[in-house]
């Protein structure tokens, strides 16, 4: 970090894995992935692989940490000992820890913690295979989980990472240019309000250079924030049409079946029965 | 039926207090992913947790002996209160009941009242925000369900719905087809279809004010 390194990381003007200097990796979101959490997303970035879990709001313990104004969010970012190159160490470290403090504090600022007092939400990222920007892609999983989990907040916060290679400025660092690069910058941004919720650099970066990296993640922010509303849109879809899909299983209930597809229609004779049945029963 | 919102859409234009929305600049976002209605501006979201108001009936399981009363568990964020001063009867822990809030402390002290046994019969869970689709307006829905599946039903408003004699899986059937098609217009009638109720079964529960527990 800092300095130039001796591993190439652009050849013949595209980098390692064949982008261009403002390209993202790949990006997939499944929302509501686990049946016992309360909100939860399965993403895969590039060759990342990250579950988030959101518990709550329930009950603080230990007591003595309860909030009585408003919730406590906890957050927890962990990395599998299998999730890089070479086996790790289970439990929490140093760096794990640093990563769930800042993440906690991103989503401090993004959920509305007022509406459930006296209780706690607890956040769990789990890194399942980590090749570089794991803490902006466990980010992203985490707001579609909270989002997932009906939990008040402001806005759907992003993550996105840019970075300075062999003197270019690009975006979404992967793991080779995280690690022989010139400088990292994770960034959180609530697309909404267009605010900052996390940001840490490591490495040197003229100004001029930051801020045409700034410029580089917010030109990133709608193609992200695109991919987390669909794994919404989706979880919602397949929630409500569980019904339709069990009848093509089965092949019972012919009512069932015709009632299904034409909702417009059946809007108007709604409509009329309700007044019917309201005019009968007098009120 | 309105349209999908997440969290940070902007809903009004003018500011309107609620729990699962947010105020700006004088204008009103939506805080949860729900579905919005533009004509009536009603809001109304998939998934929330259950937040007590005065005058609902819940249902919840006794889960501690205090020296003031009985603990409750609501299955919710917030945990009932069951004060025994004005009880006439006693619980054991483990039993099920319905009551009624008639407290809500600043720090969200859930008191009850007016409890009563229930014995036997079926729970389901559901979202605490799909309970006003399965009640219905002036209990049109929860009619039509007691009318198809012959089943005593109590609904609490925090998700619980507690299923008794008739058709028990049925009822449960119907329940949960509500719950995924709740933001469609037109149910009480699809599920008149589906319990094949038919208007006149219904007569007898519109004429007896339905009045479960008091």
């Amino acid at each position: 970090m800092g300095g130039n390194s001796d591993v190439p990381l652009i050849v013949n003007g595209k980098r390692l894995d064949g982008r261009k200097m403002d390209e993202l990796r790949p990006i997939t979101i499944e929302a509501g992935v686990l049946n016992r959490a309360t909100g939860s997303a399965y993403l895969t970035w590039g060759k990342n692989k990250v579950l988030a879990a959101v518990y709550g709001p329930r009950e603080v313990f230990p007591k003595h940490e309860t909030n009585l104004y408003g919730s406590v969010v906890r957050c927890r970012y962990m990395m599998a000992p299998f999730s890089t190159e070479e086996h790790g160490r289970a439990g929490p470290n140093r760096r794990s820890r640093e990563i769930s403090k800042v993440m906690r504090e991103a989503f401090e600022n993004i959920i509305i913690k007022e509406v459930y007092p006296k209780t706690a939400i607890d956040i769990y990222v789990d890194i399942l295979e980590g090749q570089g920007s794991t803490r902006v892609a466990g980010l992203t999983a985490a707001a579609v989980a909270l989002a997932n989990a009906g939990i008040p907040m402001k806005d759907i916060p992003i993550g996105v990472s840019v970075g300075k290679i062999e003197n270019q400025i690009a975006v979404d660092m992967m793991k080779e240019e995280d690690n022989f690069g010139q400088a990292d910058i994770p960034l959180a941004i609530a697309p909404a309000s267009g605010e900052i919720i996390l940001l840490q650099m490591d490495g040197k970066m003229t100004r001029e250079e930051f801020v045409y990296a700034l410029d580089l993640a917010y030109a990133k922010v709608d193609e992200i924030r695109e991919k987390q509303i669909n794994a919404l849109r989706e979880f919602f879809k397949k929630s409500s049409a569980a019904v339709e899909n069990e009848q093509d299983n089965s092949g019972l209930n012919t009512i069932e079946q015709q009632s299904e597809p034409i909702q417009q229609s059946s809007e108007e004779s709604d409509a009329g029965n309700e007044a019917s049945r309201n005019e009968d029963s007098g009120y | 039926m309105g349209k999908l919102v997440i969290p940070g859409d902007l809903l009004l234009n003018k500011p309107v207090r609620n729990p699962y929305t947010y105020i700006k600049d004088e204008k009103t976002f939506a805080a949860v992913v729900g579905m919005f209605d533009e004509q009536q501006s009603k809001f109304m979201p998939i998934k929330a947790s259950y937040l007590p108001s005065l005058r609902d009936s819940v249902i919840g399981m006794i889960e501690e002996e205090k020296p003031i009363g009985y603990g409750v568990n609501l299955f919710s964020p917030y945990h009932g209160l069951l004060s025994s001063k004005s009880l006439r009867t006693t619980f054991n822990v483990g039993d099920i009941i319905l009551a009624e809030v008639f407290e809500i402390s600043e720090v969200k002290d859930i008191w009850l009242s007016r409890p009563m046994k229930l014995v036997g019969g079926e729970i389901i869970d559901v979202s605490p925000t799909k309970i006003s689709r399965v009640i219905g307006k002036h209990s049109s829905m929860l009619n039509v369900l007691k009318a198809g599946t012959g089943s005593n039903i109590l609904v609490g408003k925090n998700g619980l719905i507690w299923i008794k004699g008739g058709d028990v899986p049925k009822a449960i059937d119907a329940i949960q087809k509500i719950v995924r098609e709740a933001h469609t217009s037109g149910l009480t009638d699809r599920i008149m279809n589906y319990l094949n109720v038919t208007p006149e079964m219904l007569e007898k529960f519109q004429r007896a004010p339905q009045r479960e527990f008091y």
